[in-house]
């Protein structure tokens, strides 16, 4: 979902995976230590939020994790079936 | 698969349900749902806009009311547009998918240039036909949209 927008607030991302804070943050945080992500605190109507954004890094192993499974499909379209001979 | 820290190859059916999910969320970002008031309002501002048009050689005073309500309307879609479309709560700089963006820019210009074209041969009624014509494309584009998105 990160991939499509500049930044997900946190508790947008916890209500589109349903889920909990916990759970979420944990995943969050592995991805920040590996620096696929960033996140930023910030103020909007008056309480502190997080805003989390995939970093350059992040964004290109995104588009490799991608390109890998298209491949992995490609294969399996291209391979002459048993039938045809 | 990711176990741990272990990996294997996803299969082809797990590569497949892996990829929809992923376009899935995607799409889900992209076209955030909007309210069920949001397009039915654009269409209404987009008529009102064309209809001001339709007013024969406002002079003085009715033409500085027009011109301040055509610009007022102007901005209030495009207020509109950024709150609901581009920068939504919880969201900043959601991309924009260009491609259909600008085609149908490009067909809803289509009527207020046409409207400029006719206007002088048929008459000052074609800019209503025009808005007419413009608020039922963006009904009919807009309303499927925002059942689809929230039904997504």
């Amino acid at each position: 979902m990160l991939s499509q927008a500049e930044g997900i607030e946190f508790s947008e991302i916890q209500n589109r995976t349903g889920l909990s804070k916990s759970a979420l943050s944990k995943h969050l945080t592995q991805l920040i230590d590996v620096g696929h992500l960033k996140d930023e605190q910030f103020v909007r109507s008056g309480s502190s939020r997080l805003m989390l954004s995939l970093t350059s890094q992040g964004r290109a192993a995104y588009a490799g994790h991608r390109k890998a499974l298209e491949e992995i499909l490609l294969v399996e379209n291209t391979a002459p079936s048993p039938m045809t001979r | 698969m990711e176990t741990g820290d272990s990996w294997t190859k996803p299969t082809p059916e797990e590569a497949r349900e892996l990829l929809a999910s992923a376009n899935t969320e995607e799409h889900s970002t992209v076209n955030r749902p909007v309210p069920i008031w949001y397009y039915p309002v654009i269409a209404l501002v987009l008529f009102a806009i064309s209809s001001f048009n339709s007013i024969d050689e406002p002079a003085g005073f009715i033409r500085v009311v027009t011109v301040v309500l055509v610009l007022g309307l102007a901005c209030s879609i495009s207020a509109l547009v950024w709150r609901f479309s581009v920068n939504q709560p919880g969201y900043r700089g959601i991309h924009v998918p260009w491609g259909p963006t600008i085609a149908i820019t490009l067909v809803a210009a289509c009527f207020p240039i046409a409207a400029i074209a006719l206007d002088d041969v048929l008459g000052s009624w074609v800019w209503i036909a025009a808005g007419a014509a413009l608020a039922v494309l963006v009904l009919a584009t807009g309303v499927p949209y925002q059942r689809k998105s929230r039904n997504d």
